[in-house]
């Protein structure tokens, strides 16, 4: 139990965590609103009356949220190359978190829109909003906001579950990590310090998270 | 007490060298006038020896010992080892020969005597025709497939700084990103380009560079000096005709380059 830290040793590497941090970053910010943008679709077509939106809908959000993400990465990236599809492993890793990150934000937004009484659209109508109106503000609006703190925890987590990619050989921060670990056999050191940077960048991302949420919802609907 | 101490460990070398002095070696004219030479190759280690489907054996060492064996104009005895009792067999007069893709060691030479190479592993970078690459510098937007922290991804960051390397975490997963077209090259030992290869015919994996060599070596017991000598001209000759690099294309996929002799 005698551990002697020597962080020394990754000062070389100092570049190769930054770009890891860079390219985690990337990933997480460009799927997130990729994924939220798939999610509203999938969440619209999910409350369909049309059978022909909802099916397709369902079994989109089924296999993903049933299936591990690792496995959806390498048949993006191992597999579409067999039909003439060959993306960057930085480029695969953003389509296939993209792809689960949609799918589980369109449950959340599909619970939200329900939570939204068929009355209080009725209601909308009746005052005179179109339908686009009514949706935008009657439904969207408090749908989000009432699964904000849900979407916020997904998104977490999807920053978390970046550091999957670098299976897939994108140079995130995880791959760093192992990368610099293979070449000073400092493995403690490496990992303690993603830890620690994973740790950061979770905590700012909460605050941007928080900081949307008080742009958007709080203040607006100040008198 | 150091005195005594050191007294304990000569005795106890002593008797290390009294147990481990080979039996009186059969020398060249024994086996010739034996008609007969035992040759130990490997079992398990595929191409150098293996078995193949109907039980016989298959591989480098195994062509080795039968052209051997032809030369001595002897008949062959096989002997399949496995690599914990290559020496062994050799200090203990079981075998005359073994050719094994044994390595040779200071350890290993204090114990029985090794020819010059015959063979060599390497590690290199292997793909298709249509990459035209010679040399590690000529390597640039090419994309590499390798294995992390392997011997080959640290020679190879050495060897080409330019190089657009691909880490994945083991060399199931960097195979996969050559097969699937994620990768155009792939850096990785000759055995395993050649295996791919032969599992998979529409890869083409050809050498492009050669990045390190490990040679093998034929094993002879000690007190043999005129069947080491015999065993040296042969493997020279077979270097200078091209006998022993088309026995290394055949069974490893790479031509074999000039070795240092022993």
């Amino acid at each position: 139990m005698n551990y002697n830290f020597r962080f020394n040793a990754l000062l070389p590497y100092t570049g190769e965590i930054l770009r890891g941090v860079g390219l985690t970053l990337q990933l997480t910010l460009l799927t997130a609103v990729i994924g939220l943008a798939i999610g509203l679709f999938v969440a619209l077509a999910s409350s369909s009356e049309r059978a022909a939106l909802r099916v397709p809908a369902r079994i989109y959000v089924e296999a993903i949220r049933n299936t591990p993400l690792l496995v959806q990465l390498f048949l993006v990236f191992f597999g579409l190359p067999s039909l003439g599809i060959r993306l960057d492993a930085s480029v695969a890793a953003m389509v296939g978190l993209s792809i689960n990150v949609g799918a589980y934000a369109g449950e959340i937004l599909r619970a939200g829109f329900q939570s939204v009484r068929s009355s209080q659209v009725e209601a909308g109508r009746s005052l005179g909003l179109t339908a686009g109106q009514t949706f935008r503000h009657v439904v969207l609006f408090p749908a989000i906001k009432a699964i904000y703190p849900a979407l916020a925890s997904q998104f977490v987590l999807l920053l978390l579950a970046t550091s999957v990619v670098s299976s897939i050989g994108a140079a995130d921060l995880f791959h760093q990590a192992a990368f610099i670990d293979s070449r000073t056999y400092r493995s403690f050191e490496s990992y303690a310090l993603i830890t620690l940077a994973y740790l950061i960048l979770t905590l700012a991302f909460r605050a941007l998270l928080s900081a949307i949420y008080w742009l958007v919802f709080v203040r607006r609907s100040r008198p | 007490m150091l005195k005594h101490l050191s007294r304990i460990v000569s005795a106890v070398l002593l008797a290390g060298a009294v147990t481990v002095a080979p039996a009186l070696a059969a020398d060249l004219q024994q086996i010739i006038s034996a008609g007969k030479v035992r040759i130990g190759v490997p079992v398990d280690v595929a191409p150098f020896g293996s078995n193949d489907a109907s039980n016989q054996p298959v591989g480098l060492d195994v062509d080795m010992a039968n052209a051997i064996a032809k030369a001595l104009g002897v008949t062959l005895e096989l002997q399949q080892i496995t690599g914990a009792n290559r020496v062994p067999y050799l200090a203990t007069d079981k075998l005359d020969i073994v050719i094994a893709a044994m390595g040779a060691t200071p350890e290993r030479a204090l114990q029985i005597s090794f020819t010059s190479p015959y063979a060599a592993l390497s590690s290199g970078v292997f793909g298709p025709d249509s990459i035209a690459v010679t040399k590690p510098e000529e390597l640039t937007d090419q994309t590499v497939a390798v294995a992390r922290g392997t011997t080959q991804d640290l020679l190879l960051t050495k060897l080409a700084p330019n190089a657009n390397i691909q880490r994945y975490d083991d060399d199931a997963t960097a195979a996969a990103a050559f097969t699937s077209g994620q990768a155009q090259l792939l850096a990785t030992a000759d055995i395993v380009a050649k295996d791919m290869m032969d599992k998979n015919p529409a890869l083409q994996l050809k050498p492009k560079f050669i990045m390190e060599f490990s040679p093998c070596y034929i094993g002879v017991q000690q007190g043999a000096p005129e069947l080491l000598h015999w065993l040296n001209t042969y493997v020279h000759l077979g270097m200078r005709d091209g006998s022993l690099s088309a026995l290394s294309e055949k069974w490893i996929g790479t031509k074999l380059p000039a070795l240092p002799t022993i």
